[in-house]
């Protein structure tokens, strides 16, 4: 489940936000992309996902060009900054929404969700509405819910930002032992160098 | 549990998409149905054309077709190419429209008439110690200043026939006649229903003259809530020298593929059995001598021996002029 | 890839407003207009006074009923009251009533000095159109999160400037979108002139019935027509431009609080002001002649037999219905496929063409339009139901573009990196956060088709009468026992009407 981004560029309104950017990420392992903002890291996650699209260059996962893929055949997971939990739906439909799109029998989905609510311990939140939770549970529902149609790749967009500093170093810890268990490639921005730290294998600085 | 209301949603489109597919199956003509176009307001009793499907095996359907006038204007446009193969209710204000589109084939016949006149509220008008209008002329009378409500001529069918009338009384003279009643305080609204059932005294208004029908009284009586003593008379009477004699038409339409069989309605419209019909159901005076009137009609309808009539040419020409001038007069 | 499928989403759209209206016009235009009349009309006496009086009252009727319209939206989207959803239908129910029975009702409670007068026009329209703010707006800021309110709060900004400063912003778009909708209506508006106003007032739509109907002017008419279309075509385009996307945080909070002294008092105005023309109206129904009598609806429900007055209920109430399922059926489906993949403003313009255009010229278009087999559809019972759905698609789509725009963007973009396709993100996204604006969309256009009485009784209709023209017909008759029938035929449709409002909001809303 490598992740490779070879020669990519892009630019918006004539600013180029990337320019022949490259980096591998092998599979199982984390990277954390460390830069200030403004330095394009967004942008780099969104053209992963396939929310934007390159300009010039290509994007492989598992050595297969997926760069003219739809978001959705992708099998990319992004951890939004701002989560965008679906305010319609209760915590375990948030977990299983990928589930119920991959047409996952109702049992596979009930374990599964079960299974990352156990990880992300919010097992007893299971049936309450999302607009009830603080800041570190709505992270968490997420994480659970990137994870949980066990996508190739991971995305995480500042995961962390905005928690305050207990929370954030115990979050931090949790998500790289989450990461790890889970076997995840994942490609994290952050522009919180401790952080990228904590959490990832390997390092890169964008400019 | 939200999904599944996602899903309701979406059955629901589809159950109403089906319901209204059904309810828009095409319906085929055959020869042995007819098509009537009348106005809105055609209500004959229910199995009123029985008999003529029982003599000729021939089944009609009615089309409503907005008002008098929209029918018309529809009719003129479809000339030659109509929506129906019968026309019910074109009256003498209309007709020569009709005919100068070439919308019938053959001439039309008429079916059935009415007055259009002054009605007063007699019990309204006996509390304020007045005696009864009769003729136009009385009208200005400042005994009634203030008491008539008249509709627009410009929207409302009665409203212009009561213009007509004056007209064909005093002729160039007419626009004197309105300055003076105009001055004497007449109100004038957009609908019939509007003078009638708001500004007439017998439903709260404040004026106790109002133009209508020459059957309104009887209908007053038929139609009245509680019933009338049997030997009551009607509560409202008719001022029976202020009539313009509306006359309705009924003819083949041009390019009716069933002319034989059009011919066959047209007898059975004029026939002796569905003109019975009329005088209690569209409340008007049926065309055919033969027809006896019906109690109410004898009892309380004022027949009107000399009403004011114009020629339906005459109407035709001068229509617009008439109109822009009176509503010089009237309403500016 | 996505660019290709979205248009084609806004397709059925414009197939159903070019098939209602924009081909026929365009007929019309070529077979019916003689050049010179283009100019010559309106030297006509009464014609250009018409235009100007129609765009005058249509725009004051306009601001008013929004600055009016406000108050009731405020209180019934952010309080929770017993009789809550009561109202809100209370309010819709007149702005789908056929004008000849709350017309007569709204008069008999008006003053009588105010009879036949410009003032009791603006009430009238505002009374009529409110509804179109309390469900345009009203979704929107039942979605605003009450702590943006406290945080505007803990800035120093009082009731008055957050009102200024927060909520109307936020509602801008919104109150922008209902009062185009409203400016239509008044613009266009016939009944309520007629009845209201008295002769001395007409509007260009009356105008248009005058020449075409009564002086048989069908190429003076078209040109009004076609006037009248394109005025509120440029005023449509021009205010869809003036209004930009906006995105917030949508939050489907339940009303929470209880009402205080001030949302009392507009609870109850409001509940006074709707209530007592419909009071006026169940009174006419059961009292004539000083006294008590269910005759009036013991007619109307065949359970008492009046020599030649034949009203066939069952028959005209199963039309109504019938009609207003299937042009829901249309309407909903094409607004929403409209509104949810094209954010095009010219779309939303060209959806208004068929409610702007008056009815006497769209029904005659028809007719010689669609008058050569194989396309003879004039008679056919397909017609209706699409005019009725043409009529109702710009609220349909007005009530669920205020809500599609704040719907953020990214939650389609999660909901994406999870997997779901275009189609899935709509269905599990875009959907259930409409739904409140999918049960407006419901609710006005089986409302608009249950009471429209004006193109379609333009149209010919074999066999079938609907309720607004029974009780047009009960209402042309003299005597006690039409009138209070057809009081009793008006206070039926009031409430089925009411009752079908009030389902679709308890869908929505629990």
């Amino acid at each position: 489940m490598s992740l490779s981004i070879r020669h990519l560029s892009f630019s918006y309104n004539k600013r180029e936000l990337l320019n022949d950017f490259s980096l591998e990420v092998a599979s199982g392992q984390t990277m954390a992309i460390v830069g200030p903002s403004g330095s394009g890291k967004s942008t780099l996650l969104r053209l992963t996902a396939g929310l934007l699209v390159a300009s010039h260059g290509e994007i492989l996962i598992n050595g297969i060009n997926v760069s003219a893929t739809p978001t959705h055949l992708r099998s990319v997971g992004l951890v939004f900054q701002d989560n965008q939990l679906f305010t319609h739906l209760n915590v375990f439909n948030n977990v299983a929404f990928g589930l119920k799109m991959a047409h996952q029998s109702r049992s596979a989905i009930a374990a599964r969700c079960d299974e990352l609510l156990n990880l992300v311990g919010l097992t007893e939140f299971s049936q309450q509405s999302v607009s009830t939770l603080s800041g570190g549970q709505a992270k968490r529902v997420a994480l659970a819910r990137a994870l949980a149609p066990k996508p190739q790749v991971l995305l995480l967009d500042e995961p962390l930002t905005g928690l305050d500093d207990e929370l954030h170093d115990r979050l931090a810890t949790d998500l790289r032992q989450i990461l790890q268990t889970s076997k995840t490639t994942a490609l994290l921005v952050t522009h919180d160098l401790a952080e990228a730290r904590t959490i990832a294998d390997t390092i890169t600085h964008l400019q | 549990m939200k999904y599944s209301l996602a899903h309701k949603t979406s059955r629901l489109v589809i159950a109403l998409t089906l319901i209204s597919l059904t309810a828009c199956g095409s319906d085929k003509p055959n020869t042995q149905e007819l098509t009537l176009i009348a106005y809105e307001s055609f209500t004959p009793p229910v199995g009123a054309f029985d008999a003529f499907t029982a003599q000729t095996g021939i089944k009609v359907t009615i089309a409503l077709s907005g008002d008098a006038g929209e029918m018309v204007a529809k009719a003129s446009l479809t000339a030659g190419n109509p929506e129906g193969d019968v026309m019910w209710g074109v009256d003498n204000t209309f007709i020569s429209r009709a005919t100068d589109s070439e919308v019938f084939a053959g001439e039309p016949v008429a079916v059935d008439y009415g007055d259009v006149c002054v009605n007063y509220d007699i019990a309204a008008l006996a509390e304020r110690g007045i005696d009864a209008p009769r003729t136009l002329d009385d009208l200005l009378s400042s005994r009634y200043a203030s008491m008539l409500v008249i509709e627009n001529a410009a929207t409302s069918s009665p409203g212009l026939a009561f213009l007509l009338a004056t007209i064909a009384a005093f002729g160039d003279n007419w626009p004197n006649y309105w300055e003076k009643l105009i001055n004497n305080d007449v109100l004038i609204v957009d609908t019939w229903n509007d003078a009638y059932y708001t500004s007439f005294t017998r439903y709260g208004g404040d004026r106790p003259l109002v133009v209508s029908y020459a059957t309104s009284p009887p209908a007053e009586v038929i139609f009245a809530s509680p019933p009338m003593a049997t030997d009551a008379p009607a509560p409202t009477s008719v001022a029976t020298e202020t009539c313009f004699r509306q006359t309705e038409y009924a003819g083949i339409l041009r390019g009716t593929k069933h002319p034989a069989e059009s011919q066959l309605l047209i007898d059975y419209l004029i026939s002796k059995d569905f003109q019975t019909l009329l005088p209690e159901s569209l409340f008007v005076y049926p065309i055919n001598a033969d027809v006896e009137l019906p109690e109410s009609f004898i009892k309380y309808a004022p027949q009107i021996s000399q009403p004011f009539t114009l020629t339906s040419n005459d109407i035709a020409t001068h229509r617009e002029s008439w109109l822009e001038q009176w509503s010089d007069i009237a309403l500016r | 890839m996505r660019k290709r499928w979205t248009r084609l989403a806004s397709a059925p759209a414009l197939v159903v407003v070019a098939v209602s209206t924009a081909l026929p016009l365009i007929v019309i235009s070529v077979q019916e207009i003689r050049g010179h009349d283009i100019f010559a009309i309106w030297q006509r006496p009464g014609v250009a006074d018409a235009l100007i009086f129609s765009l005058w009252q249509g725009m004051l009727s306009t601001a008013l009923t929004i600055a009016f319209g406000l108050f009731p939206t405020w209180v019934l989207a952010r309080y929770r009251f017993a009789g809550r959803s009561i109202l809100v239908a209370l309010v819709t129910v007149p702005f789908v009533l056929p004008t000849i029975a709350v017309g007569a009702a709204f008069l008999a409670v008006l003053p009588t000095s105010l009879h036949r007068t410009t003032w009791a026009i603006l009430l009238a329209h505002i009374f009529f159109n409110i509804s179109v703010v309390v469900r345009t707006v009203g979704p929107l800021w039942r979605s605003v999160d009450q702590g943006l309110i406290e945080s505007a709060q803990t800035l120093g900004a009082s009731p008055a400037q957050v009102y200024r400063h927060l909520l109307l912003p936020i509602a801008r778009p919104a109150i922008i979108s209902s009062g185009s909708l409203i400016f239509v209506m008044c613009f266009t508006s016939y009944g309520i002139i007629q009845i209201l106003g008295g002769p001395g007032l007409a509007t260009l739509d009356i105008e248009i019935y005058r020449r075409a109907v009564q002086l048989g002017d069908i190429s003076g008419a078209t040109v009004l027509g076609i006037t009248q279309t394109l005025c509120i075509a440029c005023a449509f385009a021009w205010w869809s431009r003036s209004q930009g996307a906006q995105f917030s945080k949508i939050e489907d909070r339940k009303s929470a609080r209880s009402l205080n002294r001030s949302s009392r008092v507009i609870v109850f105005l409001t509940t006074a002001a709707f209530t007592a023309p419909i009071a006026a109206l169940i009174f006419s129904s059961l009292h004539t002649r000083d006294s008590w009598s269910l005759t009036g609806w013991k007619v109307l429900l065949g359970l008492q037999d009046i020599r030649g007055l034949s009203i066939d209920l069952p028959s005209a109430l199963a039309t109504s219905l019938v009609y207003a399922l299937a042009a829901t059926a249309i309407a909903v489906p094409v607004g929403m496929a409209a509104t949810a993949f094209a954010r095009r403003h010219w779309i939303h313009t060209a959806v208004v063409l068929p409610l702007s255009t008056s009815p006497v010229v769209l029904g005659l278009a028809i007719l010689i339009t669609y008058d050569r087999a194989p396309f003879d559809f004039r008679s056919s019972r397909l017609l209706i139901p699409l005019v009725h759905a043409a009529i109702a698609l710009p609220f349909v789509m007005r009530a669920m573009i205020a809500i599609a725009n704040v719907i953020p963007p990214d939650l389609g973009h999660a909901a994406a990196t999870l997997g779901a396709s275009p189609w899935r993100r709509w269905l599990n996204i875009d959907l259930p956060l409409l739904r409140p604006a999918l049960a407006t969309g419901v609710a006005f256009s089986l409302a608009m088709s249950l009471g429209e009485f004006g193109a379609t009784s333009f149209l010919t209709r074999r066999n079938s009468s609907t309720l607004p023209i029974s009780i047009a017909n009960l209402f042309s008759r003299a005597g006690d026992i039409p009138r209070s029938t057809g009081m009793a035929a008006a206070t039926l449709l009031i409430f089925i009407t009411g009752l079908l409002v009030i389902s679709v909001d308890r869908r929505s809303y629990s």
